[in-house]
């Protein structure tokens, strides 16, 4: 049954827009405490320049280790926002209205983080260019398309750039409004970003139109992105465990389990921080929670598939490597997490409507899926390497040092500011599509009940 | 300022609101009046699917030992498993999605739980054709009593219980109607069918709970059996193919197939059952949207397989992707790639034609073709190998090393021979393919075509509102 | 033979001659100034060894018998590990070698990952030599910096030496003459180094003979270094 609120445009407006237009002290102590950590990572990357990878665990044969994890796991979170806004908005499931914004945002963000990490781990980080761009135009090399790691910054530029106009096409309504409620030089910013809106009818259908447009053309995007981000790992043969066929739609469907789970916790953790109890009710998390259960459930099966047949294949290096996540310490221990944390305590969990309302159980379970899947992805990748290929004389072993711990946790604190960054400057939640949600609305009389109901638009 | 668009043209807006009486005289009368035009269709289909009886006949006196002779005899199964048994799958799911276009065509995909009773009599010869699990690689790795032949057996007969259960289950309004309509036999079969059905509301609870829980059980069991199905019956009868998407493949493929079954039975119905005042336009253009996101997911599948045999090079691969895709039986994975994927995408990415009845049909046939000439590829192609082969294979042999190994020299090995069908193949893909419409028609004699109960729970939660001299649908979504 | 450009570099690997005695690692570490493996390097898993020398054991007590593998870059044709670069750091040459261009090198390590024989190594640390090690550095090799990966070339430095000395006297390769560091050294000849192209070299004639396998070759990366051993029936 969906609550219905009623409020006037104005009290969105004064609601939505609390964190652009107040300024408390927890925003500037928070900033102030994330902005140290990130510095500190900074501080460690630099270190790490200047010494060298030595300073990581890396080794031979686990040449790829918290870095390449880290990265995986951000590119996983950021296919959150393109899941909510575009899919939902095909499908017009109306729960979807608050949650669109901080979700592609959080996409963003989370591609960000994410690009920095493999540009971290090479060797030579001032000479990235070589790779990322195709520069050497003199010596006529250009990089080399047959690599996966060339189709990696392709696919990753791409989804910035159509998730960045995805959020500026769903942000100019609400930019105009903004406008009209700033006053000096900020009005003046705004108005040049609001690009003109007045609200004209035709205005109107463009914007709509341009929404529905990118999120069918973004669609495609947010498929490949995380299956090259697969491919990475599954086109390497020499490491048997990683070169599976069900890598691509593993990873995606992985992502949008990890991705749609940590909107839940930016949603709650928002809630919580301006007040939005009117705007995220537990109709919206019980939505998102249905959501994950499919989600969760299909990530599942294709969990099975890619266990079951490392192990159908009956290859050495198959085998021990299910020997070792199954039977030997550490590994054993943070396989039982992952499988815990990331599917058998939420999934059922959320199979209970109860749960799927309680602000505090969504919080709490959602963070353990994100703890189950990156996890996941270190499980992943490094047991993989470890136990590589026939030769029984290059296994080994990872231990990750404490420069890339610092990198990792500074990862989280450096996606928290950003989004506090964002939230000082522009709503994280759409004040338009409220209010179009607002305007859908109508009940229906049945018998003696009025029952919730929608207008279609088509 | 309201944001609603200009509205489209929608066909329940537009049809007039039937009473409670006319629903049941429209769709209830079909079911007891049989025409000429019926006698003749079930008449020359019956003649179809007694040649495909006698196809069977003269293979299993052949004997079930020589594979070959099956293959294409396992292809048909495959292509009727994925797409009348993956029928039900589109109302289950709409169902629980709450969807209020799926009501015309609920009752349409589930009756194929009767098709699907008669496939797991084409089903059960197979289990012969297979060798035991202890020999090759397996699933089953070396499991005792009798895996895969038992378990796969199981799995099948439960799936159909369950598709039986589920049809049940959501035509026991129906059949409490038609009870009270009809005397006879028939009416009397429905009355016992229908359990002492009243409409009270602790009725409705319990059964749509029961419908819920059916249809989830449908969906893990076809699921589960797609598994099985695509490893025991193909990927482990060719050595070497390790393929973890592949059931998962399949299992996509069913579903694309599915909605492709259920809206080219929905096309049928309307045309042929004169249905077109219950089966509006809204379910075509919903189902064609799924449909093309599904054939999109479907290249998508077929192609996370693919780079990665190509991109590993592995030997093993490279011998794989030439029995499946570049070698003998390349014109059927052409096929299927084109029909599958390029000209249903090529259809369904206009709008308008989504919006049409013929073309999304014409769509899903296509579609069912290549799903079919898939099914061919996989299985005449997975049913080649000998069971000394894959002996050889699994322990690494003879044959399987200096043949099957070195193949990135001369690319095609010789046993690599195409089958082509031959008379008793014919006859069981002439037979194969009649059967469902043969049963098809004769079950809706049995249980109306359209859900009566459905139909009604529609127009009662959905009101037309008229705004700015423009009506707009209004539906109401209870819990 | 009778072009000289004809070349395809080729190894042959007696394991049925080798004892085991690692003097073709100290060669190689000091033909191709790699840096000197301390013991640390070895706990930390980062030594580095363009070619290695592994033990394994053969047959059930009483009749044990250790075995010696000696590993180095396989120069594939059908390398795993040129594809994935994606600068173009390591590619296939004309002469069979699988090569390594230390200055495109940006470091992301894919190719030791989609590397089965674990011949390619990374430098973790920037290297270094004890002062008084500094002079025996090869002139001809270049001291790979920290950052980079680097593997066996063949002796590339040998090989190119020895082209253009073939160039200017105007005469064909003699069999034998070319020998990279570790099979100068192999006191047993378990090591040996020649033109496969050339049908009557000592290689290419090995290379026929009953004894011979290649590692994983059921990867079919089809390398160019041939191992040979005796196939016992009794162990």
């Amino acid at each position: 049954m969906q609550e219905r609120v009623h409020l006037t445009d104005k009290q969105i407006n004064d609601d939505l827009l609390i964190g652009v237009e107040t300024h408390p002290r927890w925003w500037f102590i928070a900033v102030g405490f994330l902005a140290i950590m990130v510095a500190t990572a900074g501080g460690a990357f630099g270190y790490m320049i200047n010494q060298g990878l030595g300073v990581t665990g890396l080794n031979r044969p686990v040449m790829w280790g918290f870095f390449i994890t880290n990265f995986v796991f951000w590119v996983g979170i950021s296919h959150a926002g393109v899941m909510i806004s575009s899919i939902l908005r095909l499908s017009q499931a109306e729960w979807r209205r608050p949650v669109t914004r901080a979700a592609e945002v959080l996409t963003i963000v989370a591609l960000m983080t994410a690009m920095l990490f493999p540009l971290m781990h090479t060797g030579r980080p001032w000479r990235i260019m070589y790779w990322v761009f195709p520069y050497d135009f003199a010596r006529g090399i250009w990089p080399n398309i047959r690599s996966p790691l060339v189709w990696d910054p392709s696919a990753i530029f791409t989804y910035l750039i159509s998730a960045s106009l995805f959020v500026f096409v769903a942000l100019i309504p609400d930019l105009a409004v903004l406008r009209d409620r700033s006053t000096g030089p900020r009005k003046q910013i705004y108005g040049v970003l609001s690009l003109g809106w007045r609200g004209t009818p035709r205005q109107w259908r463009l914007q709509a139109i341009a929404g529905i447009l990118l999120s069918a053309l973004i669609l495609p995007v947010f498929v490949s992105v995380h299956s090259i981000v697969s491919w990475d790992f599954g086109m390497t043969m020499a490491v048997s465990s990683w070169h599976s066929t069900i890598m691509a739609p593993y990873f995606v469907i992985g992502a949008v389990h990890s991705g749609v789970s940590a909107v839940v916790t930016v949603m709650i953790l928002l809630r919580w921080a301006f007040k939005w109890e009117k705007y995220i009710r537990p109709e919206h998390l019980d939505g998102l929670g249905k959501l994950l259960v499919v989600v969760g459930t299909t990530w599942f099966y294709f969990f099975i598939l890619e266990f079951l047949f490392g192990l159908y294949s009956q290859e050495a290096a198959e085998v021990s490597l299910r020997n070792l996540l199954i039977y030997q310490w550490p590994w054993n221990f943070m396989f039982f997490i992952f499988l815990a944390t990331a599917f058998f305590i939420p999934i059922p969990m959320w199979l209970f409507r109860g749960v799927r309302r309680s602000v505090i159980l969504m919080l709490l379970t959602s963070i353990l899926v994100n703890i189950g899947m990156w996890l996941e992805r270190f499980l992943i990748i490094v047991p993989g390497l470890t136990r590589k290929a026939d030769f029984t004389f290059v296994w080994g072993t990872y231990r990750p040092s404490i420069i890339e711990i610092i990198l990792v946790a500074a990862s989280f604190a450096f996606v928290t500011l950003m989004i506090l960054l964002f939230s000082k400057v522009f709503p994280l939640i759409p004040l338009f599509d409220q209010k179009e949600g607002k305007v859908l609305e109508a009940t229906t009389r049945i018998g003696r009940r009025d029952v919730p109901s929608i207008v279609r638009e088509e | 300022m309201s944001r609603v668009r200009q509205q489209e043209l929608h066909s329940l807006l537009e049809l007039p609101r039937p009473t409670s009486q006319e629903i049941n005289d429209d769709i209830l009368g079909p079911t007891v009046t049989i025409g000429p035009q019926f006698k003749t269709a079930v008449g020359g289909l019956g003649i179809i699917v007694a040649l495909g009886v006698a196809g069977f006949i003269l293979k299993a006196a052949d004997g079930f030992d020589d594979r070959t002779n099956w293959g294409y005899y396992a292809a048909v199964f495959a292509f009727l498993f994925t797409t009348c048994q993956g029928a039900l799958l589109v109302s289950i799911t709409m169902r629980m999605a709450k969807t209020h276009w799926r009501r015309p065509l609920a009752r349409v995909s589930e009756l194929f739980a009767i098709v699907g009773f008669f496939n797991l009599l084409v089903f059960l010869p197979l289990l012969w054709t297979i060798p035991i699990a202890d020999e090759r690689q397996s699933i089953w790795f070396e499991w005792p009593w009798g895996a895969p032949r038992v378990m796969d057996a199981l799995a099948m007969i439960f799936l159909v219980i369950n598709g039986l259960a589920l049809l049940w289950a959501s035509s026991i309004p129906d059949l409490a109607l038609y009870g009270k309509r009809y005397g006879g036999t028939r009416g009397a079969i429905a009355r016992f069918l229908s359990t002492g059905w009243n409409g009270t509301p602790i009725q409705w609870k319990i059964l749509k709970a029961g419908q819920g829980i059916l249809g989830g059980l449908y969906w893990v069991f076809l699921i589960g059996v797609h598994f099985m199905l695509s490893s025991d019956f193909a990927m482990s009868m060719v050595p070497g193919w390790v393929d973890a998407i592949f059931p998962a493949f399949q299992a996509l493929s069913g579903l694309q197939s599915a909605v492709a079954t259920t809206m080219v039975a929905l096309y049928l119905v309307r045309r042929f059952g004169r249905h077109d005042q219950y089966i509006y336009m809204e379910p075509f253009w919903a189902l064609s949207k799924i449909l093309l996101g599904l054939t999109l997911l479907w290249f998508y599948f077929w192609f996370a397989g693919f780079i990665t045999f190509w991109y590993g090079r592995k030997p093993i691969e490279i011998n794989v992707l030439q029995l499946l895709m570049i070698g003998p039986y390349r014109v059927a994975f052409y096929l299927a790639i084109f029909l599958t994927f390029v000209v249903p995408f090529l259809i369904l990415m206009w709008n308008w034609v989504r919006r049409t009845p013929g073309g999304p049909t014409l769509a899903s046939a296509v579609i069912l073709v290549g799903t079919f000439m898939d099914k061919i590829r996989l299985y005449v192609g997975a049913y080649s190998f000998t069971d000394q082969e894959l002996t050889d294979a699994f322990h690494h042999e003879s044959a399987f090393v200096d043949e099957v190994l070195p193949a990135t020299g001369p690319l095609i090995p010789s046993f690599f021979q195409t089958n082509w069908p031959d008379g008793s193949d014919i006859l069981v893909i002439a037979g194969g393919l009649a059967m469902p419409f043969f049963i098809y028609l004769l079950a809706t004699k049995f249980i109306p075509v359209i859900s009566i109960w459905e139909t009604k729970e529609g127009y009662l939660l959905s009101g037309v509102k008229t705004v700015l001299r423009r009506r707009y649908l209004v539906l109401a979504k209870p819990d | 033979m009778s072009e000289k450009n004809e070349f395809k570099w080729g190894m042959v690997v007696d394991t049925d001659r080798c004892t085991g005695c690692q003097a073709c690692v100290i060669a190689c570490q000091a033909e191709n100034n790699v840096s000197l493996n301390t013991e640390d390097r070895f706990h930390q898993r980062r030594a580095i060894e363009w070619i290695r020398i592994e033990r394994y054991w053969e047959g059930e007590y009483p009749n044990v018998k250790a075995k010696f593998l000696p590993v180095l870059c396989q120069h594939c044709e059908n390398a795993p590990c040129e594809p994935v670069c994606p600068v173009f750091a390591t590619y296939h040459n004309n002469e069979g070698l699988n090569v390594q261009v230390y200055n495109r090198c940006v470091g992301t390590r894919y190719c030791a990952n989609n590397d089965p024989y674990q011949v390619r190594f990374f430098n973790f640390w920037e290297p270094q030599w004890p002062k008084t090690l500094e002079n025996q550095l090869n002139p001809d090799v270049t001291v790979r910096t920290r950052g980079i990966m680097e593997k066996c070339t063949f002796c590339v430095q040998r090989i190119s030496r020895k082209q253009r000395e073939l160039k200017n006297e105007g005469r064909d390769l003699v069999d034998g003459e070319l020998k990279p560091a570790c099979v100068q050294t192999c006191p047993t000849d378990a090591l040996v180094f020649g033109n496969l192209k050339d049908p009557k070299s000592k290689v290419a004639k090995m290379a026929k003979g009953s004894r011979h396998y290649r590692l994983l070759e059921s990867l079919g990366t089809e390398p160019n270094v041939i191992y040979l051993k005796k196939v016992e029936e009794n162990v």
